[in-house]
């Protein structure tokens, strides 16, 4: 009966993810109909066990039944150390020997040598995710995992070839996922999607987009108003009113996200603390950043906000 | 605790992440031993250890998988009369040679076919050498709970099994009682191995890693290591592995994207619990040797 609360429980856990919508803070949504057919297919399965077990019982128990009837006592008795048989190969241990008395109709009950206790951790194992899954929650990546990473803050492009680590930070960077020449074109397609703009107000949807077209032609935004959410991050800023606003970004689920964002400089004597969910416009400008040693493109804020965490914290790629 | 619980959060999203695969593994696994009969195996198996060897790096087309769901049904398979170096080579190569592994490469590599032909090409020369020394050093069969390999692959053409009697309906009961019984036994090794993944990617500052890979071989070595600790679904992981190719070399990404689907920290307490410990450290070390050098030789050619 306990593979049957895991097994519902895995489906029930799923279930309420999706339920909920926290599920997105667990992964890419593009991939959601996996999960769902998870939770039909462990459904099945569990209401598959429940039957099988109470069928088993209600067998059992009718055999017990007879046997205080007490006529054929003898037979019963021996038929049922036949049937402890399958658990009872606790010596198994010999590996030289080949089993070829092995039943093939035996239900595949080959774990035979499980100890008792054995069978138990595997059970409790199984219910670490269930019950983290449905009691915790949901965790959103903030600024301290960005210390978790252990995000160093490396130069850019020039500087890529020794520090690998900047792979994917600050600059969501696509073109890894294109050829040299086609990249040159989606890039040209993104460019005029958001030149066109008096101001550049990037959405959730468009965020990943916006910051990359961003990053690959600078100049043509200097100067224009640009505006998004994210939170704060202080790093490694010696004065007091610049501060990182990132977004965590997906490509497939939580355990390979990266930070993208920017660089905002914030009146003088702005307080606020890492985590600190914003909404930022201003101009956008350039800025030699001490740790990079690099002139990076700055927001210069215009107008802020603090604002309430957003439903979903992260934003996806979602071509 | 926000630490604790970001743990938790990676951990889950790894679970679910592996689950649904996990489940298609164990179903497949249910089918092969309720429906593939002895026999057939041996038929079609060439008795030639190199040829057969062959024949299980290509079976990985028919079997979508990834490296959870496989062990599970090639455990069945050897069960099943299926000769060890071709059942081994069948497992490391079924994550990859695989026409949704395949296509997530391609797509993520920019529709490029190179990477693609390097992964599949050096993950088959990978298992194949594997497998074949494997072979020679195990001459039992080295799993931990002998299920008794199917007397048809000793005394071939033995009498027919009374399964083909049974009818349909009972041997589908068959396949899911198998199936679950399979779910049992590999799950908690990958919800124990998605948490140790977990907790080094938590622990682990990743980035450090990265920095040092300044020479092919250590570069390579980075790129294996990464790919254990990560953990990543071979489905997912040519998109982490494009993302990296600004920084590496080609050479350096395919180790990753070779080792990462045949050895993880998740599949490996999955081995472990199948397979005994000799075996399955023999494994790993032989295809991290071989891993590393079939990426030197990709750097060579491929730049």
């Amino acid at each position: 009966m306990i593979r049957f609360f895991i097994l519902f429980g895995f489906s029930f856990m799923f279930f309420m993810l999706h339920y909920t919508g926290d599920i997105n803070k667990y992964i890419n949504m593009k991939y959601a109909y996996l999960s769902i057919s998870a939770v039909v297919i462990m459904g099945l399965l569990s209401i598959f066990e429940f039957v099988r077990v109470s069928r088993q019982q209600i067998a059992e128990e009718k055999k017990q039944a007879a046997a205080l009837d007490g006529k054929c006592y003898h037979d019963e008795q021996s038929e049922h150390d036949g049937h402890g048989h399958a658990h009872t190969h606790t010596h198994n241990h010999a590996h030289h020997a080949i089993h070829d008395y092995h039943d093939h109709h035996d239900h595949g009950h080959s774990h035979g040598n499980d100890s008792k206790l054995k069978r138990f951790f595997g059970y409790l194992i199984l219910f670490v995710p269930i019950l983290t899954g449905l009691f915790l929650p949901a965790a959103a990546l903030d600024s301290s995992f960005v210390k978790a990473k252990g995000f160093s803050f490396p130069s850019f492009e020039e500087n890529m070839e020794n520090n690998p680590g900047a792979h994917q930070f600050l600059k969501p960077d696509s073109s890894v996922f294109y050829r040299k020449d086609d990249y040159v074109n989606v890039k040209n397609k993104e460019l005029a999607q958001f030149m066109d703009r008096p101001s550049v107000i990037l959405t959730d949807e468009d965020y990943l987009k916006g910051m990359e077209v961003i990053y690959n032609t600078p100049e043509a935004f200097m100067g224009k108003t640009i505006g998004f959410d994210g939170f704060a991050y202080k790093g490694q800023q010696v004065d007091g009113n610049h501060y990182f606003v990132f977004r965590f970004g997906f490509i497939h689920c939580v355990a390979d996200s990266g930070v993208f964002g920017m660089l905002v400089e914030f009146p003088k004597n702005t307080q606020i603390n890492d985590d600190d969910w914003v909404h930022v416009t201003g101009k956008l400008t350039w800025e030699l950043y001490q740790p990079f040693k690099q002139t990076i493109p700055v927001l210069k804020v215009a107008d802020w906000k603090s604002i309430e965490p957003p439903k979903d914290p992260y934003v996806y790629r979602s071509t | 605790m926000t630490t604790f619980y970001q743990l938790n959060t990676i951990f889950i999203s790894m679970v679910m992440e592996a689950i649904p695969f996990v489940l298609v593994g164990v179903l497949i696994s249910g089918f092969i031993q309720t429906f593939v009969k002895e026999q057939w195996i041996t038929k079609i198996m060439p008795r030639n250890r190199y040829l057969a060897t062959i024949f299980g790096c290509g079976i990985g087309i028919f079997f979508p998988s990834c490296e959870c769901g496989i062990v599970p049904i090639t455990k069945r398979l050897i069960n099943k009369g299926m000769p060890l170096h071709a059942g081994i080579a069948f497992m490391l190569t079924g994550p990859i040679i695989n026409p949704i592994v395949l296509f997530s490469t391609y797509i993520a590599f920019g529709n490029d076919w190179q990477m693609v032909g390097i992964r599949a090409g050096l993950s088959i020369a990978v298992a194949f050498s594997v497998s074949i020394i494997l072979s020679f050093m195990f001459k039992q069969l080295p799993f931990r709970v002998q299920d008794g390999q199917a007397a048809a692959a000793i005394e071939p053409g033995t009498k027919m099994p009374l399964a083909a009697r049974i009818p349909l309906g009972k041997r589908l009961y068959e396949v899911v009682v198998h199936a679950i019984e399979e779910f049992f036994s590999v799950g908690k090794y990958l919800v124990l191995g998605a948490f140790i993944a977990a907790c080094m990617q938590t622990f682990v500052p990743t980035s450090y890693l990265l920095h040092l890979g300044s020479n092919p071989v250590t570069s390579s070595l980075v790129m294996i290591a990464l790919a254990f600790i990560i953990s990543l679904c071979s489905e997912a992981d040519a998109f982490i592995a494009a993302s990296f190719r600004s920084t590496f070399t080609v050479g350096s990404l395919s180790a990753f994207l070779v080792f990462g689907p045949m050895i993880d920290i998740k599949n490996t307490l999955m081995l472990l619990g199948t397979y005994r410990g000799k075996f399955v450290v023999a494994l790993i070390a032989l295809v991290a040797i071989f891993t590393l050098a079939g990426s030197l030789i990709v750097g060579r050619l491929f730049g």
